[in-house]
């Protein structure tokens, strides 16, 4: 239904306009900085002359925490429908079978997480 | 009142598709592809399969597209937007992949209509 | 959200209420956290303006307000902007699942001339029936603020900031969605007013078709999940990016992270949505290990009994009992918000090495551990 929808929509328009107004106020009340020379105005390095964020080497690292975080992020989001019926499987008397069916597949996440861990993914020297 | 949340997703759905196609830079383009998702998102949830929108929600836009985000902020794409967007070779590709698309999307609308007309 | 005029007004407020306070807590937190720092360092604190030093929550919103409005030549002028506005929102959308207390029944009112029939409001934001899964939705979108103020900023400390946050957020929802896998096993649902409901009383449950019962312990899922409770806990501080995870902002190598070029009320958008975070965060270790909105030793039934003495028909009584469980589940919010705090002055920060292999190799294996010890047991339990 999507009268379920309705008060998250409203709250994320609502939440939306407040940030955005708050942010417009200040900017309205604060104080304009009348000269911005050259070294205010460049982004902040210690003091030093800097160097644009776009030319800076970033680890490959992140990309691959990125990419196992989906691969095991979609193997965990396939535990929940299981685990809310759980109970309800036990009850019917198909207990041993919900459980071995996830362990199988618990099984295969383990060994994946395993593998990755073993091949050094794992590993932010 | 359904109607109009139900339009309200379907405008955010198809514009910020179309964003993700025709803005240039690929950090706005992965952008409006959140938004994209999150309109699935809600799709999902007017078809009362709420538990697939949350999949949706964290699967697509809290898992998919923030490593695109990611990738588009770690590398300087400056050298492959030039790349895509000039010379007579990825023009060629650009309007093959549109017409292969529209040949697929006016197929099968046809064949709807078709359909229907029986 | 509602069916006729009236309930969609209530609703609408109701919603505008649960925001205000998220963001009226912020300053209140910021005084608590500054106190209780000075507190466990022994030092003042601020203690200068007005009693306690209460009012320097007004002085700071008024120094915030007179900051210079500023941003890097460099920097992305939209992304600047954006990244503040979308860091409040998965906060406030998250806080909406939460159920804070019993519905109120209004029988009538009257208003514009008119009677409005019986309503039951209940006291969360929205009633969403797959909470658990909702707010894991909703929160997974925490990583993209940050690293949109990374990016926009073009600062490199701000991009290694945004892009450390990110990884670590990441990292840690996985550990702690399968933590939470214990907490849907044992009361089979997503919701989490029903989960709520499953831990009143006193702690009884069944083993091997014998009942145990022990009346000295509120039924509370952190005596079922201890190991789950210790796992949602730690990730939930490393979701929030507080110490000893608050490898984002290390001052010692990235100066203030992903808001170093924030300042004024750009910078406090980005802490009211730590804040709101850190809410949400307190609200779930309640509900789903200290029992929401329950009254430890005191059932519903008795409390509506002591209440009907004090409240004059059906409205008032619900009215009454849904107040004072509404304080009984922020007291308890209240009391992991200053364990949060508490936790920040206690312990130093992880190396960035560390906090991954905290997560990785040692969160996720003993979450899948839990998980699957938890299954066996319910099957042995309940087979």
């Amino acid at each position: 239904m999507l009268e379920q929808l309705l008060p998250v929509l409203f709250m994320a328009i609502f939440v939306s306009l407040f940030g955005a107004g708050l942010l417009f106020v200040a900017s309205l009340v604060g104080p304009k900085p009348k000269t911005l020379s050259k070294a205010k105005s460049s982004a902040y390095e210690s003091g030093t002359y800097g160097e644009s964020a776009g030319s800076t080497k970033i680890p490959i690292k992140y990309y691959l925490t990125a990419i196992l975080f989906i691969i095991f992020d979609i193997e965990a989001i396939f535990l929940y429908p299981w685990a809310n019926v759980y109970t309800d499987f036990i009850d019917d008397g198909m207990g041993l079978f919900i459980l071995l069916e996830m362990a199988v597949f618990m099984a295969t996440l383990l060994f994946g997480l395993f593998y990755v861990w073993k091949a050094g993914a794992l590993d932010w020297e | 009142m359904e109607n109009i949340v139900f339009y309200f997703l379907e405008a955010l759905i198809l514009l910020s598709a179309l964003g993700v196609v025709l803005v240039t830079s690929p950090i706005y383009s992965a952008l409006f592809l959140v938004l994209t998702m999150i309109g699935v998102a809600g799709i999902f949830v007017s078809l009362d399969a709420f538990f697939l929108a949350g999949v949706q929600l964290v699967v697509y836009a809290g898992a998919v597209t923030v490593m695109f985000v990611m990738v588009v902020m770690l590398f300087n794409l400056d050298k492959e937007k030039k790349a895509f967007s000039k010379g007579t070779g990825s023009n060629f590709l650009k309007a093959a992949s549109v017409g292969l698309i529209w040949s697929i999307l006016s197929t099968s609308l046809l064949y709807v209509l078709s359909d229907l007309g029986k | 959200m509602g069916t006729d005029l009236i309930e969609v007004l209530i609703n609408a407020v109701k919603i505008i209420a649960l925001f205000l306070i998220m963001v009226q807590l912020v300053p209140v937190l910021v005084w608590v956290e500054r106190r209780g720092s000075a507190f466990i360092q022994h030092r003042y604190g601020p203690n200068r303006i007005g009693p306690l030093g209460l009012l320097q929550l007004l002085a700071d919103a008024v120094k915030f307000l007179n900051k210079e409005e500023f941003i890097p030549k460099n920097a992305n002028k939209m992304l600047f902007y954006l990244a503040p506005v979308i860091a409040l929102v998965p906060a406030s959308l998250a806080l909406l699942a939460i159920p804070f207390g019993t519905p109120i029944q209004i029988e009538s009112l009257t208003a514009f001339g008119q009677e409005w029939g019986p309503y039951s409001i209940p006291l969360q934001g929205a009633v969403i029936p797959l909470g658990i899964v909702y707010i894991l939705g909703v929160s997974s979108l925490g990583a993209y603020s940050l690293l949109i103020a990374g990016w926009g900023s073009a600062n490199k400390y701000s991009l290694m900031g945004g892009l450390r946050a990110s990884a670590q957020m990441i990292s840690y929802e996985l550990a702690m969605g399968i933590a939470i896998i214990g907490v849907i096993l044992i009361y089979g649902t997503f919701d989490l007013t029903e989960i709520t409901l499953q831990q009143q009383g006193h702690l009884s449950f069944e083993f091997m078709d014998q009942s145990y019962s022990l009346s000295f312990l509120p039924n509370w899922g952190v005596f079922y999940q201890p190991i789950g409770f210790f796992l949602f806990l730690v990730s939930v501080f490393a979701e929030t990016n507080r110490t000893p995870f608050d490898l984002p902002e290390a001052e010692g190598e990235l100066v203030a992270g992903y808001h170093t070029e924030y300042g004024g009320f750009k910078m406090n958008l980005f802490y009211i949505g730590e804040y709101g975070h850190m809410l949400v965060a307190s609200a779930l270790l309640s509900i789903f290990y200290f029992g929401g909105y329950n009254i430890p030793y005191v059932s519903h039934d008795q409390l509506v009994d002591f209440l009907g003495n004090y409240a004059s028909g059906p409205t008032a009584l619900s009215a009454l009992t849904s107040l004072i469980y509404f304080i009984v589940s922020f007291t308890k919010i209240l009391l992991f918000l200053w364990i949060f705090i508490w936790v920040r002055w206690t312990i130093p920060r992880f190396r960035y090495d560390q906090l991954m292999d905290i997560g990785w190799k040692t969160m996720l294996p003993w979450a899948l551990g839990n998980a699957i010890v938890t299954a066996v047991v319910i099957f042995v339990a309940r087979a």
